[in-house]
């Protein structure tokens, strides 16, 4: 561990003492042109990556896009075929997982069966050396941050599947690693806990002010806890951002439409300065804000976020405009999300605001347009076309 | 409940029938003294208690002697038998199903073909010496490796490591993998996350082993007397020669104080590991 | 018995020849006075017109030693009465004597046993003693064993005699100096070399020939602890013991064993069979045990007659050949042993095996059960010897 680092460690002895996040960007972890090979099958291909220090920061992809991979490299469960993993500054290739400053919340949550809940959360200080009375404060401390504090001398087996989390989490933090990983550890929850949970644990890493290394194929769990975002695809990096630059300019097809934006396909027809025209293959015409260097007739994907769409059955002038049926229309309170099929039976999904220029709620079946405004949506260049 | 109950009478006839009637007939014979040969007559009396006891204490040394050679077995077949059984559960399914059915392979030729096999293996003229001879290493045959407590013991772990392994096996199946991971990721080396996990959650698996292994060895009574040699008779050969002998209820007495100390050993081993606690608070 | 026996025999033939009629044959029946039963059974044999003409009922249930028959008897008996035989086989005098005792004659027709069990299973009224001129194969037999003194009663014999051998040391030359005497096999040189079939009884008898008893299977307390001492002091030399005496020619074959202490006659045939070496005989000058051996038919047995009929139907000549040529030990059957000894292949056998020397059968030390408590206090000596 970096000296900073161990000063961090040690003064911050109460981690829910609200102090503010540090200022400092150090790197916790670096992954440098990383490799990972599983027989013929790369799951990883030369992987870089930054992860600062006290960020809460997520790994998102569909399954098989090696984030669990990333993590399992970090945790030193496996180790590299080629390239560096630094973690404080300091390479850990080569290292056992017992020997680096990381701890890992499962996906199971792997409590030991046969262990009380304290002695759970004790295993780590015991195997540390950590002197008897800190130890016994510290699992206190950790109850408490928990919200669990009587609980233990449980078993792991008398908890319900969130209280067994979030024992994994302070068994876990109570090392206080520099790096701790996280995989998928609200996987097995059910949606209203997930929610909760995730709250809970942007609050738990905000007081610990540790740094979080989170994998998930959930982009809205992403979205909602991340300081900043690493969305992966077959063994690749694709955009690194803030949630916001990853949901508002996604570099590709691939991350837009993992973020859940409408993407449609279509040819470049003319462009004017920074709006594009674009002749969609669903047979409209719509312009775009369009970025440097397409000339027309090359292949691109149009963009519109959900939230940027809305429906109308006689579309004015100045929008953009695609004919459709609607499919589904769902109410969400402060939202309804309607879902119209467009020509070439693409789904379109729009999120009218409640209170918005679209009143009703239209009904299933109905002809209408899904429409926007020009600069709602972002013209990519289609992936291997440019 | 009744019909629980009506559900449950199969199994309780065979208990019945098959164990418990002939567990009170053996007790009966141990209780009765007879002139005659396989009197079913006779008086009541302990004389057959008091003889296991006394005899010159050739019963009790060879109890003793017999429980010695079967813990050494058994702690053998665990040394032996866990690592391998780690071994399998580490392997990937398809190699799990071969190598189980490798395990399980022993028990499709008869048991006393098998032991049988052994004086093949260890004799004068066996594999071992055969070899040791065409390899010039020695001269003489090594006839220390066949009749005796160490060939015995050798044929002992041969034949009970299947169970420790299966046993073993299963507990280790039953066991959530990432545990491992998890310990090694809270600081433990490999050696700290078997003792303080791995080795903990098989505890069953351990204890179910001992029960297979060691309570059967000590009723062995085909090894002893197939590669035991002189020096490595066991109780169940003297009980047996008092069978034969007609002598019922001597031999019977003899079988209650093996059973009995079964028994204490088995209300012992609940006691120490309280399988359930392991799992439930 | 027997009589009625053939007459009910030939009514039925009679009936199936069509020189009597039903009814006269039913007359004949009451006359002969056999009652329903019988009548019933014969119906039931014509009934299910199977070819056998026999009226013996069935099945007959017989335990017994394997080398006391063949499939080809069976096979025959089968054949000619129509009734299945039923083989539980068993290794010891005493297990035998339980199972008798314990079902008796109700499931247990005819039992083999060894010569001084005879007079134990009669005096517990477990046989009933046979008359040997009523069957014809027992004309076959060398007369001696027609008047085995032990086995008479009356002028009954509690067994029809079967076979017979002496039980001896023998020994591989090429290690061993000859001897004639037990005292030999406590030579330290033969360390781990000796083996032994497991008999407790007559291996105490043996020591007891060497600590000098006077009678072996009737030993004193001081005769059975000094036959106690003499096992222990040979327990060094003895390698192993095995549980059938079959299993002796490998341990001379591939040279494990030196000495067998106690095989029967024909050990040395045996071994050089196999490949072996020439194994020598040794008749000790102390006197040496063997078994002389037969059938008994069982008190009250079920199927009295059929036990009969199989007794007089296995001892023929012809079957105890083949039985010579399968177990090489010497039979209590004369007419046989000459057709054996007309046999050029085994003529030499018949005399290494004794056969031709019934005497030396009267000059054994009979295997039998020490009287009263006396076997319990075998066992116990035994069992304390080897667990020492």
């Amino acid at each position: 561990m970096g000296a900073w680092a161990n000063e961090f460690l040690v003064t911050e002895t109460i981690p829910h003492t609200g102090v503010s996040r540090p200022a400092s960007r150090n790197a916790a972890v670096e992954l440098r042109s990383v490799t990972k090979r599983y027989g013929d099958v790369v799951a990883l291909r030369e992987i870089s990556l930054t992860i600062h220090e006290g960020e809460f920061f997520s790994l998102l992809g569909p399954s098989g896009c090696g984030k669990t991979t990333t993590l399992s490299l970090i945790g030193g469960f496996i180790e590299p075929d080629a390239g560096d993993i630094v973690i404080q500054g300091r390479s850990v290739v080569g290292i056992p997982p017992y020997r680096r400053p990381v701890n890992t919340v499962f996906q199971s949550y792997a409590l030991f069966p046969h262990m009380t809940v304290a002695a759970n959360i004790d295993f780590g200080l015991r195997m540390r050396g950590v002197p008897e009375v800190e130890r016994v404060r510290r699992i206190d401390e950790m109850l408490g941050l928990i919200s669990l504090p009587d609980f233990g001398g449980r078993r792991p087996s008398q908890l319900s599947g969130g209280q067994q989390q979030r024992i994994a989490l302070a068994r876990a933090l109570v090392n206080h690693p520099a790096v701790l990983l996280l995989d998928e550890p609200l996987g097995a929850l059910d949606l209203k806990l997930r929610k909760q949970m995730r709250i809970e644990l942007a609050r738990i890493q905000r007081e610990v002010k540790i740094t979080f290394v989170y994998v998930t194929h959930d982009q809205e769990e992403a979205m909602t806890m991340s300081d900043r975002i690493a969305v992966m695809n077959q063994g690749r990096v694709i955009q690194i951002g803030t949630p916001q630059m990853i949901y508002e300019q996604p570099v590709s097809r691939f991350v837009a439409e993992f973020v859940g934006a409408n993407v449609l396909g279509g040819t470049i027809e003319a462009v004017d300065g920074r709006a594009g025209r674009v002749r969609l293959d669903a047979g409209s015409a719509i312009t775009a804000v369009c970025p440097d260097g397409l000339l027309p007739g090359d292949r691109v994907s149009v963009v519109i976020r959900p939230e940027q769409a809305a429906i109308a059955g006689r579309p004015g002038p100045g929008v953009n405009a695609i004919p459709g049926q609607v499919l589904k229309a769902s109410y969400l309170g402060t939202h309804t999300q309607v879902i119209v099929r467009v020509p070439g039976g693409i789904e379109m999904t729009a999120l009218l605001a409640a209170g918005g220029p679209s009143e009703e709620i239209p009904a299933i079946g109905e002809e209408t347009h899904v429409v926007w405004k020009s600069d709602g949506s972002l013209i990519l260049v289609e992936e291997g076309s440019a | 409940m009744p019909r629980l109950l009506w559900g449950l009478l199969p199994l309780a006839t065979i208990d019945v029938v098959l164990f418990l009637v002939p567990m009170v007939i053996m007790a009966l014979f141990s209780l009765r003294f007879s002139e005659e040969l396989l009197g079913l007559t006779g008086r009541w009396t302990v004389a057959h208690y008091i003889k296991v006891f006394t005899s010159e204490g050739i019963y009790l040394h060879i109890l003793v002697k017999t429980i010695v050679i079967a813990l050494i077995a058994t702690a053998a077949c665990l040394l032996v038998g866990y690592p391998f059984a780690y071994f399998i559960a580490s392997t990937s399914r398809r190699w799990q199903g071969v190598l189980l059915t490798l395990v399980i392979m022993p028990f499709w030729t008869s048991y006393l073909l098998r032991v049988y096999a052994w004086t093949a293996i260890l004799g004068d003229r066996g594999l071992i010496n055969e070899a040791l001879h065409f390899l010039r290493i020695t001269d003489q045959p090594l006839s220390f490796l066949l009749f005796n407590v160490f060939s015995e013991i050798v044929v002992f772990v041969y034949l009970y490591i299947p169970y420790a392994v299966l046993a073993i096996y299963a507990s280790l199946e039953k066991m959530d993998r990432s545990l491992v991971l998890a310990a090694m990721d809270l600081g433990a080396t490999p050696v700290q996350a078997f003792l303080r996990v791995v080795l903990p959650q098989t505890l069953p698996g351990v204890y179910a082993s001992i029960v297979f292994v060691f309570i059967p060895i000590l009723g062995e009574y085909v090894t002893p007397t197939l590669v035991g040699g002189m020096s490595g008779v066991l109780i169940t050969n003297l009980l047996v020669n008092q069978i034969h002998a007609l002598e019922f209820g001597f031999g019977a007495a003899i079988a209650f104080v093996i059973a009995t100390f079964v028994l204490v050993l088995l209300l012992g081993l609940r006691r120490s590991v309280d399988l359930e606690r392991l799992y439930v608070g | 018995m027997t009589d009625r026996h053939a007459v009910l025999q030939s009514l039925v033939e009679g009936v199936r020849g069509g020189r009597l009629t039903r009814r006269e044959f039913f007359s004949a029946c009451a006359r002969l006075g056999i009652g329903l039963v019988a009548a019933s059974s014969v119906l039931r044999t014509l009934g299910g017109g199977t070819a056998s003409a026999a009226a013996l009922q069935g099945p007959l249930n017989i335990l017994v030693w394997d080398d006391h028959f063949d499939e080809p008897e069976l096979k025959d008996f089968l054949a000619t009465t129509g009734v299945k035989i039923n083989t539980s086989l068993f290794d010891e005098n005493a297990d035998a004597y339980a199972k008798t005792k314990l079902v008796g004659g109700r499931q247990i027709d005819v039992v083999s046993g060894d010569a001084l069990w005879g007079p134990r299973y009669h005096q517990s009224g477990l046989v009933d003693p046979l008359d040997l001129s009523q069957f014809e194969s027992a004309k076959e037999l060398f007369p001696v064993f027609r008047e085995i003194s032990f086995w008479k009663v009356g002028n009954r014999s509690i067994m029809f005699p079967w076979s017979w051998a002496p039980i001896i040391p023998y020994y591989d030359p090429r290690y061993v100096t000859p001897f004639n005497s037990y005292e030999a096999l406590f030579d330290p040189k033969y360390r781990r070399r000796i083996v032994m079939e497991k008999t407790p009884v007559d291996i105490m008898a043996q020591m007891g020939l060497v600590t000098g008893a006077k009678k072996p299977y009737e030993m004193t307390p001081a005769e059975i602890k000094a036959a106690k001492e003499a096992l222990i002091r040979l327990k060094p030399n003895i390698l192993t013991f095995v549980e059938q005496s079959n299993q002796f020619v490998q341990y001379f074959v591939n040279g494990t064993a030196w000495i067998i202490a106690n095989a029967h006659t024909g050990l040395d045939y045996r071994v050089k069979q196999a490949g072996g070496p020439l194994v020598k005989p040794v008749y000790p000058r102390e006197g040496y045990v063997g078994f002389l051996d037969g059938e008994m038919v069982v008190k009250n047995a079920a199927h009295r007659n059929a036990a009969m009929a199989w007794l007089d139907h296995k001892n023929q000549a012809k079957y105890v050949v083949l039985n010579f040529q399968k177990q090489l030990r010497a039979l209590a059957n004369e007419k046989a042993m000459k057709m054996l000894q007309q046999d050029p292949k085994y003529a030499d056998l018949v005399h290494a095996t004794g056969y031709d020397q019934p005497d030396v059968a009267l000059r054994m030390i009979l295997k039998g059960p020490p009287p009263g408590e006396g076997l319990k206090m075998y066992i116990d000596a035994f069992n304390e010897a080897i667990a020492r």
